[in-house]
């Protein structure tokens, strides 16, 4: 073994590289002007020492342990789970933590969502793909004080020794057959003095975490019965509501002619809001009506006259001008592939679009909407009303989709607003074309990546983006705020950035960074953040690389993966999906990886490019999360993130013209469907590798995406460069 | 405004609303039925997808007059007395929910497209169902459930 290649860790030639490589780099600098040719320096990425699970995990300790069960007499237990349910299964995961810790059936068991409570702190955020990571200690620990609190009551109440008691399915049973339900002692057990805890559960004593558990509610879903936002309340009581939003984006009101509108039949009020332009939250003008359906018409004869906006001088063109002046340059001398990549705006577009209600009187407002950090919503809603936060109640309630849109709360402010002005109950619904054109959005972002090859080897990686500031002000500094002590949006941008960015191959000395520039237009996290962009680029290149050295991309993976965690899931995937089978010309197979949130997967999708437009013929998967919780919901997660890969890199994009955003609804933005999705598909769950889960709400999109993207790079012969490829990838 | 009547789930109906309002807003705001979901008011995603007449139709785009003296089902009279639709059963098999919110829409569509074709092919589900969107991508599964209740 040469002393380059010793197994000090991770990219062992590297570290050899490096350690020659301050003396070279400084002689380089000494010997060239400005702006030289010099390798990256960056060796570990900051997210192998402590990544966003991590941060999350530690600030939320002081408060994370506030959950509310309680046991009701009729043996059911009433379970209050303090995130948003968006779709991504928290309500049935918490179930399932809490009804095995506590050794009850899983039908017993009755969760909501908690409200808005400020002394949760951080402990209250929905984002991160980190809910099960984080509550997995809480709901151990808890249920088994619960238990052990149970048992002192069984045993007072049956005359036996705590010793000879042990749990199960709701009851406290004896050795000796005597057996007394959790509803008979829930009075007593409230009254003992604090017992010591029974011994929580280990996984061999699991019977409901690790097997497949539908979701929760979902026989109600299929009845129409689960109830969203809009659903909770008669329209009759709850004014329907719909919003006008500004011509361009961050522009005003300069007049209104609600004339035609209050005239027509059934209009109830038309209001203008202020919005809260600080948060880009958008001035706004409200139609209620008795039903939506007039309250759309309405909205339509308004004629309201908008200044000019902030941004109105950027169209597409404009904007990849402020990106292409502000992103880092590539500067590694030498031989490689030197590419430039974009990706477009895209909304969340969940199919429930924005909405909340709203009760505002004179000293009080109590608001339901799906915020995934409530607890600043509350505070800019008592912020906006000039209410008090307690006087403010402020509910969660399950939501069509969320992917990153309901991190903020614009729909709720909105609501607050407008039934404070018009002193009635309002049932707030963007309309779809509000939500595409106005709703927040993964920001456009431009690309320049550097690989540079020595030998057969890839000795230096730079991966540079540029992007319209990301908006992280939805609660992010209370999770951070143990670290930076004033928040600061750019700062928590590029905080975020280096604990999420990661180039898991051995790619030589790596550099990754971020350049940002505010614009009007409201950007929010968006499933996968940063790592949607940059993690397909970089598998993406990966590809490329091997194709440019003459390797297979599975072979040349495998060799450059620096894990054998992330190389198991490689070879499942490839196994399973018949990596190198033969296929039609113009019928490819591509692979795509990705870590993040203690997870990793692997996707492994098939494409056809001989039709009129590309479609997705087989995809097979592979995924590593640490430990499974639930793994019905793991599979439909990684099923749907498959989907997303498809649309973002084929079919999603929005434009930007002087200001304004092109699309509108379903028409001209457009997203996946049923004909995009693979008639045979599959996940295949390894075993666990850890002893506490990582998250899978978004790990494999930038998989998918890599998977998608290099299929039809194979079969096209073409580079992915410009998305969405069905527009740009001619 | 016209008094308009229909069958809704089975019993007969009458709303005070002007004949070109949409049976979405008509059925969630008047009549306060709300299985069917708004999602973009242009017959585009197939969110609020029902039956007139046993046919899956968007809604969103129905003016209330054009079903005056026809059956309207929705998602909330689909299950009769309270035993699931086979479709709806197929869902929970299949657990093909996750946010749930284009659910309703789907399993109407699916619905109709199982009574007219009993045995549809991959294609087949392929073009009945391209009108409904589902953002989570529950697609695969909606697909195993339609093939669940077409096997039997």
């Amino acid at each position: 073994m040469s002393p380059l290649e010793t197994p000090i860790g991770r990219r062992t030639v590297l570290k050899g590289f490096l350690i020659a490589g301050p003396t070279l780099a400084i002689a380089a600098r000494l010997g060239l002007a400005d702006g030289a040719n010099a390798f990256p320096t960056k060796t570990d990425e900051v997210p192998d020492i402590q990544d966003f699970t991590d941060i999350f995990v530690a600030t939320q300790q002081p408060t994370v342990y506030d959950l509310k069960i309680e046991i009701k007499p009729d043996n059911r237990v009433a379970l209050e789970g303090p995130r948003a349910e968006v779709g991504q299964g928290f309500l049935t995961m918490i179930t399932m933590l809490v009804a095995d810790h506590l050794d009850v059936p899983y039908a017993n068991v009755d969760t909501i969502t908690s409200p808005a409570e400020q002394k949760r702190g951080a402990a209250q955020i929905t984002g991160g793909s980190h809910n099960t990571r984080a509550l997995w200690d809480p709901a151990r620990i808890i249920c088994a004080q619960m238990r052990g609190q149970l048992m002192a009551a069984g045993s007072q109440k049956m005359g036996v020794p705590i010793t000879s008691l042990r749990t199960e399915d709701g009851y406290v049973i004896a050795t000796n057959g005597q057996k007394v339900s959790y509803g008979e002692l829930t009075a007593m057990a409230a009254q003992l003095p604090l017992a010591k805890a029974a011994l929580p559960k280990t996984a061999k004593d699991f019977k409901i975490i690790g097997k497949g558990q539908t979701r929760y509610g979902l026989e109600k879903m299929v009845q129409g019965k689960f109830q969203y936002t809009t659903d909770l309340f008669s329209s009759k009581e709850f004014l329907p509501t719909v919003v006008a939003m500004p011509a361009t984006h961050g522009a005003s009101v300069v007049s209104i002619d609600d004339s035609a509108a209050k005239a027509m039949k059934g209009v109830i009020a038309v209001t203008h809001i202020p919005g809260m332009p600080d948060y880009l939250i958008p001035e706004a003008v409200a139609v209620t009506a008795e039903t939506f359906g007039i309250a759309k018409k309405a909205k339509n004869a308004l004629k309201i006259k908008w200044s000019a906006g902030p941004m109105d001088q950027l169209s597409d063109a404009q904007i990849d001008d402020v990106l292409n002046g502000i992103i880092d340059k590539v500067s590694s001398p030498g031989d490689g592939i030197d590419a430039t990549f974009r990706w477009p705006y895209v909304p969340h577009a969940p199919m429930q679009e924005n909405a909340a209600l709203a009760k505002v009187t004179a000293d009080s407002a109590e608001i339901w909407g799906s915020d995934q950090v409530p607890n600043t919503g509350q505070r800019n809603a008592a912020e906006t009303l000039g209410m008090k936060v307690e006087q403010v109640t402020y509910h969660v309630i399950p939501a069509g989709g969320a992917f990153g849109r309901h991190l903020f709360h614009d729909q709720e402010i909105m609501a607050a607003q407008i039934s404070q002005r018009i002193g009635k109950p309002v049932k707030l619904q963007w309309l779809r074309e509000e939500g595409i054109k106005h709703g927040r959005t993964r920001p456009v972002s431009i690309h320049h990546v550097k690989a540079t090859v020595s030998n057969g080897d890839v000795v230096s990686y730079e991966h540079r983006m540029a992007c319209p500031e990301m908006d992280l002000r939805h609660g992010l500094g209370d999770v951070v705020s143990g670290y930076i002590t004033e928040y600061n949006n750019e700062g928590a941008c590029q905080y975020f950035w280096t604990h999420t960015q990661k180039v898991f191959y051995k790619t030589g000395p790596t550099a990754i960074t971020l350049k940002q520039r505010l614009l009007a237009k409201p950007t929010a996290a968006w499933r996968v953040v940063y790592n949607g962009q940059t993690g397909t680029i970089n598998e993406i290149i990966i590809d490329e690389l091997a194709r440019m050295l003459g390797k297979d991309e599975f072979e040349f993976r495998m060799a450059m993966l620096d894990s054998d965690r992330h190389r198991a899931v490689l070879e499942k995937v490839a196994h399973e999906g018949q990596w190198g089978k033969k296929l039609p010309a113009g019928v490819a197979q591509g692979l795509g990886m990705h870590e993040e949130y203690k997870s990793i997967a692997a996707y492994l999708m098939e494409i056809d490019t001989r039709g009129k437009e590309p479609r997705m013929q087989k995809c097979t998967i592979a995924v590593d999360n640490g430990f499974c919780v639930n793994p019905t919901a793991v599979t439909s997660s990684m099923l749907g993130q498959a989907n997303d890969g498809f649309a973002l890199v084929f079919r999603a994009g929005l434009h930007v013209d002087n200001g304004a955003t092109r699309e509108s609804n379903f028409h001209d933005y457009k997203w996946g469907r049923m004909f995009d999705s693979a008639p045979d598909m599959s996940v295949h769950i390894l075993p666990n590798s850890n002893v506490i889960p990582g998250g899978v709400g978004e790990l494999g999109v930038p998989a998918a995406c890599g998977a998608a993207a290099n299929a039809w790079a194979r079969a096209t012969g073409k580079q992915p460069r410009n998305f969405p490829l069905n527009e740009y990838g001619a | 405004m016209p008094v308009i009547t229909f069958n809704l789930n089975g019993n007969p109906v009458s709303v005070d609303a002007d004949s070109d309002e949409e049976l979405l807003w008509v059925l969630r705001d008047r009549l306060d039925v709300h299985g069917l979901k708004y999602g973009c008011g242009m017959g585009l995603c197939g969110a609020c997808t029902s039956h007139i007449d046993g046919v899956a139709k968007r809604t969103c785009v129905t003016p209330v007059g054009s079903v005056a003296g026809h059956n309207v089902t929705t998602i909330d009279g689909l299950a009769k007395g309270g035993v699931l639709h086979p479709v709806q059963q197929a869902w929970i098999d299949n657990d093909v929910a996750q946010c749930g919110y284009c659910q309703a829409g789907q399993i109407m569509q699916a619905v109709s497209l199982l009574n007219q074709n009993p045995h549809p092919t991959d294609a087949d589900i392929d073009e009945a169902m391209g009108g409904n969107l589902c953002r989570c991508g529950t697609y695969f599964r909606i697909r195993s459930a339609i093939k669940q209740v077409a096997g039997k």
